[in-house]
Parts: structure tokens; C-alpha cells; sequence
């Protein structure tokens, strides 16, 4: 990579009086880069960037961003950087439009040509109150501010959440303007196809553990592709193939799942077939957790047999 | 119909019984101990008949009935109808006051937090959140009055009868089901809770001063508060039932209104529609502008009411002022110049406890204010603000500035508001030298309660109530010391203490200086605590 760090996260951790929120968290991002941060809800991902943010202070371990110690330095960290909380709030009695000038200003950013044209193309109407706005128009008011920041770290907390298809359609083409620009992105999500569209590296999240951390490419490994296929034909032998697993059938109806790797063979013994309808599906994150818990009860079972 | 509307009602009260279950005690136990041990102990605090002839005659002034209510004076008096004068008014307000707060959180409250979406999506009636509030509220007064009825009884004082026991339980547990309901119609007109309670506090403050205007004046009259139906009654003396009906029929029209109005609105909606507005605003430019902007409209309405409770304790200065110009016996002996003079010194006792209402006054303000330090966090306001370039020491201060600036300036209207309302009704108006000097003296302890609440906020968020807790039970002891005979160093306990005898006398240097020193280091350390903790958020 050979590109400035921008955010190192060393040996994480964070305790709630007795409740151990984060056990053991280690990130790095670089400029120009886009990380997913993934996780099941509560798994730590908001506290985690809280912490990034200097609003909760590390019961142990040290978060750096930009070189810069990120509670005690946060009003300095905070002027390259903006960032878009999960739920997003905003005061109920002033418009969206006046509600993003003073998020702007408050960053030390102006209302500019971008802002104007992020307001069109999410589709928000500026001159209605807070109060009124759904969820996801709260969120857009939030994006828009951040999107049209010119800072060097972006920080983005299940952004998409409330959004309808057409807008996270703009939001992952702003993304990609921004990984283009060199911009350094933190894009915490639960779902992983999300991730996979725009991020380089990934990082996962669960129970306040980092269990999976590294570039999408080489972490392919651990995720399985769903096929749902109908077919008159017996299936059967599909089973058998290596690499394929959780096979079930059902009236006609056949469902597994194949690692990535041998995708291939897979399919072509399909071709073989006489099918009606095929269906394939990414991973989600379940599956890619199912897989990993398999590999732990594997290396377990390995483990308890040299034992 | 009747399942359709008011399906799961008793679900919905187990729900609300069990969250507010503290709060319920709380309150229960505050209005009952205060009712049976002031029935109880009212024999041994004025024993004898010369410290009864001495409360009579003060409870007989004019400054007297305005703050604590109507006092017969045809009546050949017993220790219970001292107890009913002294208690009825006072103890009908507080029941009002837990009834709005509790009414109006499992009303509005609930529908906010959104918990009223979420249930109403089940097979819960469309009434059901305002049964089940009122039932709550029923409950809470029914057990009330049974409570207080059996107390009373029990408690036996000095020419007290049964219909009178009862009849003054039933009047204070009616006035709270009464507010309360009022409460519940609140919550139908405003989307905020927080506006739903001010409305049904304004009802509430509303009536117990139109009754202190009219009861020292025209009290015959004073049928036109709500606050004056009790006083009507004549516990003890009268036993006058009717004011038992006018409350009931008076409930039952709230209900129907709050219903019909809860028929006819939207979910999470209020009467008033929300409008479109400007796009820009040249004002908004960080937390304080953020702070000042949101909070207008309260900022508004706090003044307001200030004024208008100073007018209106002040358009009763001539009544004071006459009863010393009326006593045969005072003019006799007291020359015309010395009469005057009296009279200033009689108002000036009487505004050192005005004093107190009005600081108090100042203080909740900017208490309330203060809370929304840790609120705005729960909300999620102040994530916006410390994911941005600004220092916890400019939130921290732009919130603590902003909150003593109100105190002081509800303290100011309040005192404005007195000074123009004494000076339209009196021949010789009291000088404003007076006014100020409540304010210079005034100020510092309100401030320092500001800082408590501060200093909660910072190092026990969740104990942030406590402040406002302190200053009531700092009311209550300035409000009733001379009354109990509280002794000084208890009354020292709450920083009106230090200043109780403005504007009788000025506040003195060495206090000046030590209310200072308290502020400062308050401050210091309430931002030192902000400081170096977590910013907790939803």
C-alpha cells in the first residue's frame, strides 16, 4: 500500500462499568482506501467509532487518526474529517435546509454547488422541519452534509439504513467519487453486499472482537455462493461434488451452497443439466458467519483430535 | 365499539403502573405524609391559645391568604379549620402538579417515544392510551383519598368530623383527577410532551393565582378558579359538597373533550399542523444559536408567565397596604408618616417570601435548561456537535451560560412584573430600589443551584433530577419556615437561606463572596467532570 495511515485502532478496548463492550479491536485505514466495518447489530460497531470520534475514551489500547491521539486531539482530528451517525437526529423545529448550513458552518464547511446538487439528486425538501422528515430523509440531511464536506476521512454508520434503492444508488456513486478523489473512508454496515460493492478491505466485527480483517479479495474464502435451482432432472449427484454444502432438496426444488472456489465445477456439471430456473445469491452475513463458526468448530475438532 | 376503542385498556395500565411504580410511591408518599403528619402534629407545633391566636392572626393577613388560601372569619375556630385553611389549596395544587406529570408522560410521553405506534399496530383501542392514563390517574387519587380520609380520622384533631375528614381527602384527590385529565386533554393539542405538560403547569399555575387574586378581594368569587372549588367547600365548618359535583361534572367534560379530540387527530400529530419554512437562517451558527433557536418558544412563555405571576402577586399590595391603614387601633397610635412607614416594612416581610417564589421561579428555568445538556445527548443533538471541530468546553458553556442567563432573566421579569403591578395599584408605590436589591440578592443563589444541577449533569447524569429536587425542597423550606419554626441552621441548608432577610436588609459582602467562590469552583469542577466523560448517546 505505501499510502499514509489515516486511522490506526491498537489493541481497542472499552468497558462500560462492568460490561466489556469492546474486547479487542485493531483497524488500519489509508488514504484513499474504503474500509467495511461489519458486524451483527450491537456487536460494537457504533462504539467503535464513537471512540474513533474521541466521544467515549478507551478504557485501554490507543485509536490514532491522523497521527493525532483521538480523545485528546478530537476538536483538531474533527476538522478533516465528517461523519454520519446510525440514527440521526436533528433539532425539531428547524428546516433541513437550515439544519445542513449549520452542520456545515459548525464543521468549518461552506453551502456550495455540491451541497445544492447532493439536495437534488437525494430529492429532499430543504424547507420542511425536522419533525417531519421520515428516517431516511433525517439521513439524507446528514449525508448530504457530509458528501459535500471536502475533508480527508469519511466516516459513515450504517448510512444506508433508511434509505430507499434509488438513493443508495447515489450514495455508492458518491462513495466511489470519493475513493477516486483519494478520500479515506470508514463504512460501518450489516450488510455485507453493501460493503462488498464499494470497500477494498473489511473488517468484522462481533461481540467486540475483530474475528476477520483483510482485503475483500483474500477473504473471499469465506464466503459461499447460494444456488437455488428447479429442475425435472435428478440432482442428487450434485451433492457429492467437493465444495458444496448445506444441499437440500425439496419437490424440484434444490438448494446449496458452493465456496467461491469452486464455483467453477459446480456450474459446469449444472450445464450438464436440464434446468427450469437457476438462481444464485451472494453471500450474506449470515452465511459468512455460519461459515466462519464452521471453521472454528473445525479447527476445534482438529485441536480435541491431536489432543 | 366500545372493544374497538378501548381494547387492552387494562394491559396498557399494568404497563404504566409498573414503570411508574417509583414515581407513584414517590408522590404518594410525599402528599400523604405531608396531609396526616401536619394532622397530626398541628396540635404540639402551636400549643396553647396564645400561639394559635398569633398563627390565626397571621394566616388572616392578606399576604397570608394570597399565598395559602381563604380563612373563615365568622367562624369561632378549631384546630381543624385551621388545618383545612392552611392545607386545602396547597395540597390541591401539588395533587394537580403529580397528576399533569403523571398524565401527560403516559399520554404524549408514550406516543413520542413512539410506543403508542408500536401498540397501536396491535389490536389496542384507539381510546386506550387515555383510558389507561386516567384509570392511572384515578388509582393514584382514589388510593389518595382513602389514605388521607383514614388519617385524617385517625389523626382526630380538634373539631374535626368525619364528613369534614372526607370531604377534604375527596376535594384535594378531585382537583388532582381534575388536572390530571386536563393533563391527558393537553396531550391531544401539542405534538411535545414537554409542551403538553407546560400547558397543563400554565392551567395549573393559572388557577391558583386568579384564586389568590379573587381571595383577597371578592373570595365569594372565587368558583372561577379550579384551585378555588376546594376552598368553597367550608371543610369543617360548611361541609358544602356541591364543589365535590362541580369536579366531577367538570372531569367528565375533559375526558369527553380529550377523547374527541384524540377521535379526530392523527397519530404522533397535534391540532396545530407544522409548516414549511425558510431554507436559511443567518442566525444558526453553532451549539449556543442551536440551543437559543430550538428552545424559543419556551424562552418566550417563561418570560411571559414570569410577568404575568409577578402582576398579578403585585396587583394585591393595596390589599396588604389597606389593612393597616383600616386598623382603628393603628391609626390612633401611629402617625400618618409612621403609618406609611409600616406599611413598606409589612410589604417588605411579606416580599422576602415572594422573593423565594419568584428565584425559585428562575431557577427551575434555567435547572430545566441545564438538563437538556444530558437530554440533547439522549436526543442525539450533541453527536452532531462532537463529530465536528468543537471543544466539549464550548457546548459545556454555551448550555451553562445560556441556562444562568435565563434563570436570571425569569428572575428579572418576575421582579419587573411585581414592580409594575404594585406600583398601577398603590397610592404609594413601593421604591425600585427594593426590586433590585432582590435581585442583587437573588442571583448568586440561584445561580449556584444552576451550578448543581451542573455539577449532576457531568458527574451523575442519571441523578440529574436531583437539582430540581433540591430547589423544591429548598421552596418548601423558605416557603414554610416561620410557620414550623424551622430553625436557621436548616433553613441555611439551600442557598435562599443565606439571603432570607432581602430586601428587609441587603445582602452582605462576606456572603457575597462566599456565594462567588461556590459558583466558580462549582463551575470548575462541573466542566473538569464533563470533561473527562464518556458522551453517552440514545
Amino acid at each position: 500500500m505505501g499510502a499514509t495511515e489515516v486511522l490506526t485502532v491498537n489493541h481497542l478496548q472499552k468497558k462500560f462499568g462492568k460490561f466489556t463492550a469492546l474486547k479487542e479491536i485493531n483497524l488500519t485505514l489509508h488514504a484513499g482506501e474504503v474500509l467495511g466495518f461489519i458486524g451483527p447489530n450491537g456487536a460494537g460497531k457504533s462504539t467503535t467509532i464513537r471512540t474513533i470520534l474521541g466521544m467515549l475514551r478507551p478504557t485501554a489500547g490507543t485509536v490514532q487518526v491522523f497521527g493525532q491521539d483521538a480523545w485528546r486531539d478530537a476538536v483538531f482530528i474533527h476538522q478533516r474529517l465528517a461523519y454520519v451517525p446510525g440514527d440521526v437526529y436533528l433539532w425539531p423545529n428547524f428546516t433541513g435546509g437550515q439544519t445542513i448550513d449549520l452542520l456545515l458552518k459548525m464543521s468549518g464547511q461552506q453551502h456550495n454547488a455540491k451541497t445544492d446538487d447532493l439536495i437534488k439528486k437525494f430529492a429532499l425538501d430543504p424547507s420542511k422541519k425536522n419533525q417531519t422528515y421520515s428516517k431516511g430523509n433525517r439521513q439524507k440531511v446528514a449525508l448530504i452534509v457530509a458528501l459535500s464536506s471536502d475533508v480527508a476521512l469519511y466516516i459513515f454508520d450504517e448510512p444506508t439504513s433508511g434509505l430507499d434503492p434509488l438513493n443508495e444508488i447515489v450514495f455508492q456513486q458518491e462513495i466511489s467519487r470519493l475513493k477516486a478523489a483519494g478520500k479515506a473512508i470508514l463504512l460501518s454496515s450489516h450488510i455485507l453486499s453493501e460493503v462488498e460493492k464499494t470497500c477494498d478491505t473489511i473488517a468484522i466485527i462481533r461481540q467486540g472482537q475483530i474475528i476477520e480483517a483483510g482485503e475483500l479479495a483474500a477473504l473471499q474464502h469465506l464466503t459461499r455462493i447460494n444456488v437455488t435451482v428447479t429442475s425435472d432432472q435428478d440432482l442428487t449427484a450434485l451433492g457429492q461434488l467437493p465444495g458444496v454444502h448445506q444441499f437440500q432438496q425439496q419437490s424440484g426444488t434444490t438448494n446449496f451452497a458452493v465456496d467461491t472456489d469452486q464455483l467453477q465445477t459446480v456450474l459446469q456439471a449444472l450445464a450438464a443439466k436440464k434446468l427450469t430456473a437457476i438462481q444464485i445469491a451472494p453471500p450474506t452475513l449470515e452465511d459468512l458467519f455460519l461459515r466462519y463458526y464452521d471453521q472454528g468448530n473445525v479447527k476445534q475438532a482438529e485441536v480435541s483430535t491431536h489432543a | 365499539m366500545l372493544k374497538e376503542n378501548f381494547a387492552q385498556t387494562g394491559a396498557l395500565l399494568k404497563i404504566n403502573l409498573r414503570r411508574d411504580g417509583v414515581k407513584l410511591l414517590a408522590w404518594f408518599l410525599i402528599l400523604v405524609g405531608l396531609l396526616v403528619g401536619y394532622a397530626y402534629k398541628i396540635g404540639t407545633l402551636f400549643a396553647g391559645a396564645k400561639a394559635i391566636a398569633t398563627l390565626i392572626a397571621t394566616l388572616r393577613t392578606p399576604a397570608m391568604i394570597a399565598i395559602m388560601g381563604y380563612i373563615p372569619d365568622q367562624q369561632p375556630m378549631t384546630e381543624a379549620i385551621i388545618y383545612s385553611s392552611e392545607m386545602v389549596v396547597f395540597m390541591s395544587l401539588f395533587a394537580g402538579l403529580a397528576s399533569i406529570l403523571i398524565s401527560v408522560p403516559a399520554t404524549r410521553g408514550a406516543e413520542e417515544a413512539g410506543l403508542v405506534e408500536l401498540l397501536r399496530a396491535k389490536a389496542v383501542g384507539h381510546q386506550a392510551f387515555i383510558a389507561a392514563a386516567w384509570l392511572e390517574n384515578f388509582l393514584f387519587n382514589g388510593l389518595l383519598l382513602l389514605a388521607t380520609g383514614l388519617g385524617l380520622q385517625l389523626a382526630a384533631m380538634d373539631g374535626a368530623n368525619s364528613a369534614g375528614n372526607w370531604l377534604l381527602a375527596a376535594l384535594i384527590a378531585g382537583s388532582g383527577l381534575l388536572f390530571g385529565s386536563l393533563g391527558i386533554l393537553a396531550a391531544q393539542l401539542t405534538r411535545e410532551a414537554r409542551t403538553a405538560t407546560s400547558y397543563g403547569l400554565a392551567a395549573l399555575g393559572l388557577a391558583y393565582l386568579l384564586r389568590m387574586v379573587l381571595d383577597v378581594s371578592h373570595h365569594q368569587a372565587n368558583w372561577w378558579s379550579l384551585l378555588g372549588w376546594p376552598e368553597q367547600a367550608g371543610v369543617y365548618y360548611r361541609n358544602n359538597g356541591w364543589p365535590i359535583v362541580w369536579q366531577v361534572l367538570a372531569l367528565v367534560l375533559v375526558l369527553v373533550a380529550a377523547m374527541a379530540l384524540n377521535a379526530q387527530r392523527d397519530l404522533n400529530g397535534g391540532l396545530i399542523a407544522v409548516r414549511p419554512g425558510k431554507t436559511t437562517s443567518r442566525f444558526l451558527r453553532g451549539p449556543l444559536t442551536a440551543l437559543v433557536k430550538s428552545d424559543q418558544r419556551s424562552f418566550w412563555s417563561w418570560l411571559l408567565a414570569a410577568v404575568v405571576i409577578g402582576l398579578m402577586y403585585g396587583s394585591i399590595f393595596n390589599h396588604i397596604a389597606a389593612i393597616i391603614t383600616a386598623n382603628p387601633l393603628m391609626q390612633q397610635i401611629v402617625s400618618a408618616g409612621k403609618q406609611q412607614q409600616a406599611v413598606t416594612q409589612l410589604i417588605l416581610n411579606f416580599l422576602t417570601l415572594l422573593s423565594v417564589v419568584l428565584a425559585v421561579l428562575g431557577t427551575i428555568r434555567g435547572q430545566l435548561l441545564l438538563n437538556h445538556l444530558d437530554l440533547d445527548a439522549h436526543k442525539g443533538y450533541l453527536e452532531l456537535y462532537f463529530a465536528r471541530p468543537i471543544s466539549r468546553l464550548r457546548v459545556f458553556s454555551s448550555y451553562l451560560g445560556w441556562s444562568l442567563l435565563n434563570a436570571w432573566l425569569v428572575l428579572a421579569a418576575g421582579l419587573a412584573g411585581l414592580y409594575w403591578g404594585s406600583a398601577a395599584v398603590m397610592k404609594q408605590p413601593l421604591a425600585l430600589k427594593y426590586f433590585v436589591r432582590i435581585f442583587s440578592g437573588y442571583f448568586l443563589p440561584v445561580a449556584v443551584l444552576v451550578i448543581v444541577s451542573a455539577l449532576l449533569v457531568a458527574w451523575a447524569p442519571r441523578w440529574r433530577q436531583l437539582g430540581l429536587v433540591y430547589t423544591g425542597v429548598g421552596f418548601v423550606l423558605m416557603y414554610f419556615r416561620s410557620l414550623l419554626k424551622l430553625p436557621t441552621w436548616v433553613v441555611q441548608l439551600v442557598p435562599y437561606g443565606w439571603v432570607r432577610q432581602v430586601p428587609l436588609k441587603t445582602i452582605n459582602g462576606a456572603t457575597v463572596l462566599s456565594l462567588i467562590v461556590i459558583s466558580l469552583v462549582g463551575i470548575g469542577l462541573a466542566y473538569w467532570g464533563y470533561r473527562r466523560r464518556d458522551q453517552n448517546f440514545n
